[in-house]
This record gives structure tokens, C-alpha cells and sequence, in this order.
């Protein structure tokens, strides 16, 4: 193709991007620098065997050594180089976070809806147990879990559910109660349409805005549990690259050695933040459409 | 010189308006010009979004932080009030100049006694002290027919009734006298006979006080029994001005002509005179055509029309009309096109078959019981809201039954009993020759596909998240209608007998208007062909001309599928032209059932008799008796004894009607009256209104 077909290929892309549904996305400055974080994150994963210099486990350095030419950001108290491990530590956390707060909100959803639907006695027992978990300070909660079924990936993503999963059933619940009202769900109900039917294709449907936002906002919190469970040790085992652990790892020579504590901070900072900053984007964006 | 600029109050010259949005600047108002002398009243007519409330709003100076005018200029009493700030203004609003809302709750502060806040006018503007302004006020509440002036002071909003609080409104805009009173829709909310009586208020306050009025409103009925002159708003322009009679007799602007052509009256039915719809709709403001705003929907217009933006013409010094073609109008016979007028519905005459509905002694009751701790800490009661109390109606098939009354009549409940939304406490309903007094999941899922509801408001009447032709599929596939292969050709077809384009299919409601929902809502309903389709207030939202649109298809959908409607309204006028049969309704009780003719003839229930007489007809020649009804519709939780009607029923008898319930009287066949007057008094009662 000639430049000038290229050229106008882009602005055609540009201008379908621009009117398309997503179009409010880039209205929000907000928005943008928070997925422009994220986007930057998920490429640095995908791409971490190609920019690391370093295998994560390998010890290639020498202990607590100060960042240099070879080791950008330094290394552990193992030798092993920091840069390499923030690299690849950023997959196992971008891989879990997402897909715990996945499966949080399809448990969330199918109790809010069947809450929200049918109402009566059945609302209100869930409820009050869903009421009951809440009650738990959150790490307490996650803290149990781990303990009790030990510390693994999968046990992880359970943990972050269990402690996500009331939250959501609760906006989902309050979202259904409102949309039930609506003449189309009555419409529904005269046509005989089945309680699932009408709890999945009437009224999740319209609860699908504040639930997305919500969503993004619990995947940096989910992100933020993460690393602090891995801090606490109830993370991925060793010798897996996980922020979280190679901050506590570290915290014992922060006074020798602080690169080892604050580049993996800086890393979980900026993830949440950035999922923040897109959460909050994404709802300004969604109020004023 | 200073007695003609006395005379004339307010003169808006060549107005401009326009609001700043994200899309551009929407032109509001454009060129915008009339007069209103002293004591006199300017009623302006429009649908919504035709920029009437912003020409208010502009005068006033009240627009939004993203409004502007643009250009011309609004002469109050000789200064002109363009570009004055709010400091400038202050002492000229709500002492020369007063506007009354249209909802009284949001107007009046909730949190402050109503005393509190009249004398604020009088202390604020005239420097009175607070008991000086007292007894001006009780004076004032007097003279608004408030009863109980000293009382009504101390309350607070919320404890008055809407008609209270509306008069309360008026008094306070009138209170220093002043020399212009904007009025924007004050009746809007108000059920049919409260509005009669403020209505009435209204023109009796202007005999006394000469203040200019400019009444806003899109009620031509309501504009014919209060205002002098009228001005016609279309999209932002104004297309007509002249009196009240000669506006009704002689439109000029083919824009009156239709609009006074599809509106409902209670004089007309549609075996009498067809409803003739406006065909498409008001043009966006940010796409507006070239020449004539209102070209593209205009039975007449020409090449002509088409480029030049019409002028206003001013003809015989007190009428305008902004139309290229007016001297041709007198000519002019309105071209009714084969689509848009209704055949007459010819009924096969069946043999005597069972009714298609039948309740008896049908009770929906919505108890309210408190829970032990209320019970016992707030010695809360058991409350019981009686909305349909023992109803006993037949529906034939292939009839247009309309069930009629004001809020809290019991009407939606009643429609949601019958469809089965909501369970019956008591009685029974027969569907078909089935027993249905039970909610719609427990029946029979055969008979649930022959009984249909359209809803009230559009807006939430589709699912936003479903495109038009996955909504109406849907109901297709369940009931099975046609076969699968053929559910995309029937959706077409469904569409076309609504007047819908095949390339709404696509679309998603949110993109649609309310008449156009409320089409959709419509072929929704009948796709699983059902008998009988229950209509609950479907046009009330809509602008008038739409209503004509949807109410005819309603028309042709009962006559090519021979479906029967049970339609509730609160709109006599409405009611009157499509039902074949009438049910008035009051507080849970029936009042009156009769054929339409016979209904709107002596006798009358008294109801039904205040009801005609409140109701405002856009026709100004037509006489019509005064029948006002104290005060406003009693609470349904605690209903009166006897007849539910005897606290506000001019013809009440004696302590008969306290005690027992009216028995049914059958006045012909099909036509029966609950009371206890008897049938020979009633009969000699005379019309309502007459003169049509």
C-alpha cells in the first residue's frame, strides 16, 4: 500500500474508534492514563523473556549488590537480579488478579440476582450469611483460608473470591432490585418467562454498567491482596517471582540494601493505580453518557 | 406614548435562545416575538421540546449556566431585560413579575412552614413587618379559595394536598400584584377535577388583578378555557398568534389544522370523525431543515416551502402566521391518506357467546403489616389500601372496554389483577372460561399467551439492552406463533401493522422516541396473538401528536386481528374516541358502566357529571356546565362508608349515602348507575355540554 493509503487507513481506524461504542473511553483523561499503566504492564509480561537479561531463579549476581550497569535495579539478598524478577512477577499477578475477580463476580452475580428476583426468605438468608463473611476484616479472611488449605496459586484466587464475592452480591442485588420494577421485566413475567431467563437476560443485561467499573476497581484491590499475601507468605510458594514476597523478602536489609523492597513496591503501586485511575476514568466516563 | 407603553406589558422581540452543549450550540428559540397588554392573557401552546418553558426561562432570566441569549430583546413595562444581571432583576422578580411551576412540591421548600415562606415575598419586596405580611397573606389565601387560611399557614407542604399546595404557589406569585405572571403548565400534575378548579381560580383572579398573563401549556383545551390569545410554538419557533375563537374556528398555519385535528375530544368517537395523526416527528434542534421548520411533516407544502425560511406575517394588526401558504388555507381540505384514516370497525355479529372476561366481586388489596418490633416500640397498625373493592364487569369480545378515573381510583390495579401481576385477595376472574384469580405464574401457560399488557411509561417499557427485533421475536418463539423459519418475516410484518419502518429493526430503544416505543411496546404485545391486550394509560406520556398514531393502531390492531382492549385512562377526551365501552371508576368502587354514547348523555352518575365538566375541551365555542367537585380525592386507606363518593358528591341525598352502598340501577341495556338518587330525577338532569 501507498503511504497515502496507509494514511488513510489510520484515520479511518481512528475516526471508527473514535464513534465507536468504546469512544467514551478516550474522552476521559483519567481513563487513559490508567489503561495506558495497565496496557504498559500486560505488554511487559507478555514480553518479560524477551527484556529480562536474567532467568528470575538464577542466582547471576552477587548479594544485595547495588544497581549497576549489569543489574538495573540491583539484586536480592540470593543474588538473583531484581529487574528480572519484577518482570517476570508481574505475570503471575496479572494472570490472578483478573481471573479471581472473574470468578468473584460470577458467584456475585448469580447470588445477587437470585437475591435481588426472588426476594422473601431466600434474600434473606443470603444475606445475612454473605453479612457474616463481610464481618471478617479481609486479610483475617484470607489469612484463614490460606492457612487452612495452603498456599498455592489456585487456593489464592479462592481466597480473593470468597472476600470479594459479598461485595458484588450486594451491588448486583440492589441493581436487580431496581431493574425488577421495570415495565419490560413485568412484560416478561406475562410472558412466562422462566426466573432464569428473566434473572440472566432482562435484568443482568441492565446492571452491567456499575458492575463493570466496580469490577475494575476490585481487579487493583485483588492485585493489592495479592502482593500482600505474598508479603505475609501466604502467596505463591518459592522460588516463584512474586512481588509481594520479594518485598518481605527484602525488608529484613532495607536499611543495607532498600532497592530491593522499593522497586517491587513501585511496581504494585503503580499496577493498582493504574487500575484505579481506569476505574475511576470508566465511571466518570459512564455517568455522563 | 407612556399610556401605550402602560398598556403593553411585555414585548419579546425577535427572541433568541440557544444552549451550549457538547454537540454544538442548539438554537432553543429563534425569532420569537409577541405582545401581552395589561389584563390580558397569552396562552402558549406547544408539544414538548418546542422551546415554550425556555422562552419563559428567558424572560424570567432564570436559563441555565449553559444558556444564552442570543439576540433581540424583552421589553417588561419599557426597560429591557436582556443583559441585565441577577442584582438588576431581584427587586423586579417576584414583585412585578411572578412565575408559578408546574410541580408545586419542588417549588415550595419542604422544610419550611408555609407561612414562613409567603411573607418572605412581602417582607423581602415591600419591606413589611412579619405581622403586616400575615394578614396580607391569610387575605391573599382567602381570595385563592384556600380553606382554613390560618391553619394552611402554619403547615408545611407536604401536608397539603397538590391543589392546596398549587393555590398556595399562585398566592404567593400574586401577592405583591404583580405586572406579569408567567404560568408554565401549573395543572399538569393535577388530577382532572382539582385542575377544573384552579382553572377556575385562575380566570377569576384575573378579573380582579389586571396582570398580564402568559400561561404555558400543551393542553389546547386547558389554553381555550383561560387565555385571550394564543401563540402556537413549533420547534423552537413561533408558527401562529391570534385570539382564542379565531385560532379554533379559522387556523391558519397547517401546523393548528393538524394539531387541532388529532386531538380527542369528549365531543367526538371514532365512529364519528376519525383521528387524523401528524405522520413523523419533531426534527432534532441540531439538524433543523432549511425552510420551514415544519415542511417535512406539512400536508401542503410546496418548492417554496422547502428553501425559504417563512416569515411572520402579521395580518389584520392582531394575528401572525409564519407560513408561505396561508392565503390558501381557507381552500384547503386537510388530505386524509388512506393509511391514516380508520375504516369503521365492522363487528361479525356472534352469536350470544360467553363474555370474554368476566369479574365478580373482584377485591385487590394491598395490606401493609408491620413487623412485631413496630409493632411494639411504634405501635404501628395493620394498614389495608382497598384499591379494588368488590368490581363486577364483563368484557364481550372484539369490544374496546376503557376504564376511567383519577389517581387512586384503583384503575392499574385493577389492570395488574386482571393480567395477573399482582394476586386478587377476593373474587374471581374468568378468562376464556378459565379460572385465572391467580397470579400469572400459577396459570395455565395457554391462556397466558391470549392476555397481553401495554404499559404506561415508554421509557421503561423495553429492555434498553435488546435491539427492536429481538424484542419482538422473543414473544413469538415462546408462544410459538409461527414456526421458527418464519419468526424474522413475522417480526416485519408485526413492525408494519404498528406503522413502524423495517429499518428500526436494528435499533435500540434508546435511539426512539416515546411514541415510537410505545409502538414497539404494542407489536410486542399482540405478536403471541392475543385475545384480549390490557392498555394501561399507553399515551399518556406522549405528545399529542402522537397519541393520534399510537391510538389508531390500537384501532387497526382490533379490527384486522379482532383482538378485544381493556384501556385505562385518566383522559376522558381519549377514552370517549377509541372505548366502546365505559367503566368510571372511583376510589376502588365502580361508579357508572355504560356504552360510550350513553355514558356521555343524562343520566349521569355524579361523577361521571363533575368529571365531564371539569374536563377542558379545545373548543371554545362549546358551552359546558360548572360542576366543581370541595376539595381533593380522600386517602384509600381510609375510604368513606356508604358510598365512596358522598364527601364531595353535589347531589348527595342524605344519610343514605353515608351509610349503604349504592345498589346498580340499569338505566338500558348495558348501561347501569350506582347510586341512590333515583333513575327518573337523573334523567332529567341536563347535558354537561352541549353546543358542539
Amino acid at each position: 500500500m501507498t503511504d497515502r493509503q496507509d494514511m488513510n487507513w489510520i484515520c479511518n481506524q481512528w475516526r471508527k474508534l473514535r464513534t465507536s461504542r468504546v469512544a467514551f473511553l478516550l474522552e476521559s483523561n483519567l481513563a487513559l492514563i490508567g489503561l495506558s499503566i495497565v496496557i504498559l504492564w500486560v505488554v511487559v509480561a507478555i514480553l518479560a523473556p524477551l527484556l529480562a537479561p536474567y532467568a528470575p531463579n538464577n542466582i547471576t549476581g552477587e548479594s544485595n549488590g547495588a544497581p549497576s550497569m549489569t543489574h538495573p535495579m540491583g539484586t536480592d539478598h540470593l543474588g538473583r537480579d531484581v529487574f528480572s524478577r519484577l518482570l517476570y512477577g508481574s505475570r503471575s499477578i496479572l494472570l490472578l488478579a483478573p481471573f479471581s475477580v472473574l470468578c468473584a463476580v460470577m458467584m456475585g452475580i448469580t447470588l445477587g440476582l437470585t437475591a435481588g428476583f426472588f426476594g422473601g426468605i431466600v434474600d434473606e438468608v443470603m444475606m445475612r450469611i454473605l453479612d457474616a463473611v463481610m464481618a471478617f476484616p479481609v486479610l483475617l479472611l484470607y489469612m484463614i483460608i490460606i492457612a487452612a488449605v495452603g498456599a498455592s496459586a489456585i487456593n489464592v484466587v479462592i481466597a480473593i473470591t470468597i472476600g470479594g464475592t459479598p461485595g458484588i452480591t450486594r451491588i448486583v442485588r440492589s441493581l436487580a432490585l431496581d431493574v425488577r420494577s421495570r415495565e419490560f421485566v413485568q412484560a416478561a413475567r406475562l410472558r412466562g418467562e422462566s426466573p432464569l431467563y428473566i434473572m440472566f437476560r432482562e435484568i443482568l443485561p441492565n446492571c452491567l454498567g456499575p458492575l463493570i467499573v466496580d469490577t475494575c476497581l476490585r481487579v487493583g484491590y485483588a492485585t493489592f491482596a495479592i502482593g500482600t499475601l505474598g508479603f505475609l507468605g501466604l502467596g505463591l510458594p518459592p522460588p516463584d517471582p512474586d512481588w509481594g514476597r520479594m518485598v518481605a523478602e527484602g525488608r529484613v536489609w532495607i536499611l543495607t540494601a532498600p532497592w530491593t523492597v522499593l522497586f517491587p513496591s513501585l511496581a504494585i503501586s503503580s499496577l493498582v493505580v493504574g487500575l484505579n485511575l481506569f476505574a475511576d476514568g470508566l465511571s466518570e466516563a459512564s455517568r455522563r453518557i | 406614548m407612556d399610556r401605550i407603553a402602560e398598556e403593553r406589558v411585555l414585548v419579546v422581540e425577535s427572541l433568541r435562545v440557544s444552549y451550549e452543549t457538547r454537540r454544538g450550540d442548539v438554537k432553543a428559540v429563534r425569532d420569537v416575538s409577541f405582545k401581552i397588554k395589561r389584563g390580558e392573557a397569552l396562552g402558549l401552546v406547544g408539544e414538548s421540546g418546542c422551546g415554550k418553558s425556555t422562552t419563559a426561562m428567558a424572560i424570567m432570566g432564570y436559563l441555565s449556566s449553559n444558556g444564552r441569549v442570543d439576540g433581540g430583546r424583552v421589553l417588561f413595562q419599557g426597560e429591557n431585560l436582556v443583559g441585565k444581571t441577577d442584582k438588576e432583576l431581584q427587586p423586579i422578580r417576584g414583585s412585578r413579575m411572578a412565575m408559578v411551576y408546574q410541580d408545586p412540591m419542588t417549588t415550595l421548600n419542604p422544610s419550611l412552614r408555609i407561612e414562613r415562606q409567603l411573607t418572605e415575598v412581602l417582607v423581602v419586596h415591600e419591606g413589611l413587618t412579619k405581622r403586616e405580611a400575615h394578614e396580607r397573606c391569610i387575605e391573599m389565601l382567602e381570595k385563592v379559595q384556600m380553606p382554613d387560611p390560618g391553619q394552611m399557614m402554619k403547615r408545611y407542604p407536604h401536608e397539603i394536598s397538590g391543589g392546596q399546595q398549587q393555590r398556595a404557589v399562585i398566592a404567593m406569585s400574586l401577592l405583591c400584584n404583580p405586572a406579569l405572571l408567567i404560568m408554565d403548565e401549573p395543572t399538569t400534575g393535577l388530577d382532572v377535577t382539582v385542575e377544573a378548579t384552579v382553572l377556575d381560580l385562575v380566570r377569576a383572579l384575573r378579573n380582579e388583578f389586571d396582570s398580564a398573563l402568559l400561561y404555558i401549556s400543551h393542553n389546547l383545551g386547558v389554553i381555550a378555557r383561560v387565555c385571550d390569545r394564543i401563540g402556537v410554538m413549533y420547534c423552537g419557533e413561533l408558527l401562529e398568534e391570534g385570539r382564542v375563537e379565531d385560532i379554533f374556528l379559522n387556523p391558519l398555519h397547517p401546523y393548528t389544522k393538524s394539531l387541532l385535528g388529532c386531538i380527542p375530544s369528549v365531543g367526538t368517537s371514532k365512529t364519528v370523525v376519525p383521528l387524523r395523526p401528524i405522520p413523523g416527528r419533531v426534527p432534532a434542534l441540531n439538524a433543523l431543515p432549511a425552510g420551514c421548520v415544519f415542511e417535512p411533516r406539512c400536508g401542503y407544502s410546496e418548492e417554496r416551502c422547502r428553501e425559504v425560511h417563512p416569515p411572520l406575517v402579521t395580518i389584520e394588526g392582531d394575528r401572525s402566521v409564519r407560513c408561505a401558504r396561508w392565503e390558501d388555507m381557507g381552500e384547503m381540505v386537510t388530505p386524509v391518506s388512506d393509511d391514516l384514516a380508520v375504516s369503521l370497525t365492522v363487528r361479525d355479529k356472534r352469536e350470544d357467546t360467553e363474555p370474554l372476561l368476566s369479574l365478580s366481586h373482584l377485591k385487590t388489596f394491598y395490606t401493609d403489616k408491620p413487623s412485631w418490633i413496630g409493632r411494639l416500640v411504634a405501635g404501628k397498625k395493620e394498614q389495608c389500601v382497598k384499591a379494588v373493592d368488590d368490581v363486577s364487569v364483563d368484557l364481550e369480545s372484539q369490544t374496546i372496554l376503557g376504564v376511567v378515573g383519577e389517581s387512586g381510583c384503583g384503575k392499574t390495579s385493577l389492570a395488574k389483577t386482571i393480567v395477573g401481576l399482582i394476586a386478587p385477595t377476593e373474587g374471581r376472574i374468568e378468562f376464556l372460561g378459565v379460572d385465572v384469580s391467580k397470579i400469572v405464574e400459577k396459570r395455565p401457560g395457554g391462556i397466558r399467551k391470549e392476555l397481553q399488557m401495554v404499559f404506561q411509561n415508554p421509557d421503561s417499557t423495553l429492555n434498553p439492552t435488546q435491539s427492536v427485533r429481538q424484542i419482538i421475536a422473543r414473544p413469538l418463539q415462546i408462544s410459538h406463533t409461527v414456526v421458527r423459519s418464519q419468526i424474522q418475516e413475522e417480526v416485519c410484518r408485526l413492525l408494519d401493522v404498528v406503522n413502524l419502518d423495517e429499518s428500526y429493526l436494528g435499533s435500540r430503544p434508546t435511539h426512539m422516541s416515546g411514541g415510537e416505543k410505545q409502538r414497539v411496546a404494542i407489536a410486542r404485545a399482540i405478536a403471541s396473538r392475543p385475545e384480549l391486550v390490557v392498555c394501561d394509560e399507553p399515551v399518556s406520556s406522549l405528545d399529542v401528536s402522537v397519541q393520534g398514531a399510537v391510538l389508531n393502531t390500537l384501532l387497526d390492531i382490533q379490527r384486522v386481528y379482532k383482538t378485544s382492549l381493556l384501556f385505562i385512562s385518566h383522559d376522558l377526551g381519549v377514552v370517549r374516541y377509541l372505548c366502546d365501552v365505559i367503566v368510571v371508576m372511583y376510589l376502588g368502587k365502580v361508579c357508572e358502566i355504560g356504552p360510550g354514547e350513553a355514558l356521555f348523555t343524562p343520566p349521569y352518575h355524579p361523577y361521571t357529571e363533575a368529571l365531564l365538566s371539569a374536563v377542558p375541551v379545545p373548543d371554545p365555542t362549546v358551552k359546558q356546565a360548572r360542576i366543581r367537585l370541595e376539595g381533593s380525592v380522600p386517602s384509600a386507606l381510609n375510604p368513606p362508608t356508604g358510598c365512596r363518593f358522598h364527601t364531595r358528591c353535589p347531589r348527595k341525598v342524605g344519610e343514605i349515602c353515608e351509610m349503604t352502598e349504592p345498589p346498580a340501577q340499569l338505566v338500558s341495556e348495558g348501561h347501569v348507575i350506582y347510586c341512590h338518587i333515583p333513575l327518573g330525577y337523573l334523567r332529567q338532569v341536563k347535558p354537561v355540554i352541549h353546543g358542539e
